[in-house]
């Protein structure tokens, strides 16, 4: 098999994986700023205390694979959403701070100040990532040479802001799912109820934004179509979909947590489907895309990085498991929780 | 390599220098005859802004000494049980707690402005390695962003630092 089809699917597998890892601890953080007292805050705080740093790797291990193996890619799209990365970084690192500070001073004024700090901290990224990838659904303005000439305004185009609420509203009912199998009582009651209502904008949503990529960007579905993969993941996604409120009122929440975790996977991997073998789709001209053929590495380098990958991932994914595994049940507050 | 000297300029000499021939050539290629090429066998344009790189090496290798000197002092008081009752020595220790962070920022300065002009060392020269899609104006949007960021978490850093030594250590439970 082509190794740059391998690398393709690789960076989409740590794209889904950091979507579906990062992506509730973004929804517990935005619910934060909904928590009705200081337990409360603390609930949501120390229901991922333990394991978001975790999960934000696979940015870093997503964002390292491309530059290892598509670094035309890298160099347009980093470079391109310039402004928007510089917001993501400085909004993760006010989040990564929250953590640490907000315990060290007791004073009301203080908590608050990094409360928000926590909550517009998830909420930035989680419209920003669903931004990043309206604009690359959307075509981004990629010249022959291979450079994006468009600005950050360009970005914020009513397309790929709607793609940022889609994204914001999964990650909120993916954090609360999550939220609900880690808390009790009233609070979990609360979170199965926006973990519902948020499903239900979610459907509302993606019916609109599928609509309009159809209109939008006809070329998505060009090749896509033809491919049996896309009628897999068609029925595992609705499959998700409908499951999901039906789980979520029997109550088994670990269960509605693997089923939305299923729910992003599908939905990111036929986004990834219907842009291959493009990487960065061209809104200039189509043909001035940048595809896994004319932006990859050499082949000695994508070999190399793929047996690192082969003995790295599988770390990764041993030591999420692990975390999890050592921080099951309901969250316990005491003297060393944050 | 010389240890020690006095530069001058006019003419360009060293004067009372203290050093220990091949040794250079050794740490830098395991073999005492290995040929360091001097700055001035550089072509003009590949050779970096000097006075700082000059600077902040120096200065970083001349701390470096300070903890080395420090540290026999206090493990030799240690040893004789005396350096708890050595007051100047515990307060210059204190007054020492900035200091590696000086010595790592000066030798992070003399790393990037030491290889200069290059950004990857015979391939790749800075100013080609610049993005052409980000503008001036957008790099310095991102300059005052993490500035003022960083300024504000070192400020708070300090004062829970300072809040938390004024504090004292926990009084262990007997």
């Amino acid at each position: 098999m082509d190794l740059r089809i391998i690398w393709f699917w690789m960076v989409g597998i740590l794209i889904i994986g950091y979507a579906i890892l990062d992506g509730f601890d973004f929804g517990v953080g935005i619910l934060s700023l909904f928590a009705r007292d200081e337990k409360e805050r603390r609930l949501h705080m120390n229901a991922i205390g333990p394991v978001w740093d975790g999960n934000e790797v696979w940015l870093l291990t997503g964002g390292g694979a491309l530059f290892a193996a598509f670094p035309v890619v890298y160099a347009a799209v980093f470079s391109g959403f310039y402004i928007a990365l510089m917001l993501l970084l400085a909004a993760l690192i006010f989040r990564a701070v929250s953590f640490e500070f907000r315990g060290k001073v007791d004073s009301s004024v203080w908590r608050r100040v990094w409360d928000l700090a926590f909550g517009i901290g998830s909420l930035l990224p989680a419209v920003l990532f669903g931004v990043a990838i309206g604009n690359i659904l959307h075509g981004v303005p990629i010249d022959a040479s291979g450079t994006d000439v468009g600005s950050f305004l360009e970005m914020l185009n009513p397309f790929s802001i709607g793609v940022g609420v889609l994204s914001l509203v999964l990650f909120v009912m993916h954090g609360a799912i999550y939220l609900a199998d880690k808390s009790e009582g009233d609070l979990q009651t609360r979170c199965r109820t926006r973990a519902s209502q948020a499903w239900m904008l979610f459907v509302v949503l993606y019916i609109v934004m599928t609509i309009w990529s159809w209109i939008g960007s006809p070329f998505l579905f060009e090749n896509s179509l033809q491919n049996p993969l896309f009628y897999i993941l068609f029925v595992v996604l609705i499959g998700a979909i409908v499951f999901l409120p039906i789980v979520l009122k029997s109550g088994k929440m670990g269960r509605a947590f693997l089923i939305s975790s299923l729910l992003i996977a599908a939905m990111l991997g036929e986004m990834a489907l219907s842009l291959f073998p493009r990487l960065v789709p061209s809104s200039i001209d189509l043909s001035n895309s940048l595809t896994i053929y004319n932006a990859s590495s050499t082949p000695l380098t994508l070999k190399t990085m793929l047996i690192i990958a082969l003995i790295g991932i599988p770390c990764v994914i041993g030591y999420s498991v692990f975390i999890h595994y050592v921080f099951r049940g309901k969250i316990e507050l005491t003297e060393e929780s944050y | 390599m010389v240890f020690f000297a006095i530069p001058f300029t006019k003419p360009p000499e060293l004067k009372g220098t203290l050093e220990l021939p091949g040794l250079l050539s050794w740490m830098a290629f395991g073999d005492i005859n290995a040929h360091i090429k001097g700055i001035n066998e550089f072509p003009a344009a590949d050779i970096p802004p000097l006075w700082l790189t000059f600077v902040s090496f120096h200065n970083m290798v001349v701390l470096g000494m300070y903890f080395i000197l420090i540290t026999i002092v206090a493990s030799y008081k240690l040893w004789k049980k005396t350096l708890y009752d050595t007051r100047w020595l515990l307060k210059l220790f204190i007054w020492s707690i900035p200091l590696p962070l000086a010595a790592c920022q000066l030798g992070w300065i003399a790393a990037e402005v030491g290889r200069q002009p290059w950004i990857v060392y015979g391939l790749l020269k800075t100013a080609q390695a610049q993005s052409i899609n980000v503008s001036a104006g957008e790099i310095l949007f991102s300059i005052v962003l993490f500035g003022i960021i960083y300024l504000l978490l070192g400020g708070l850093y300090i004062y829970l630092l300072v809040r938390e030594v004024k504090h004292g250590p926990q009084r262990a439970n007997v």
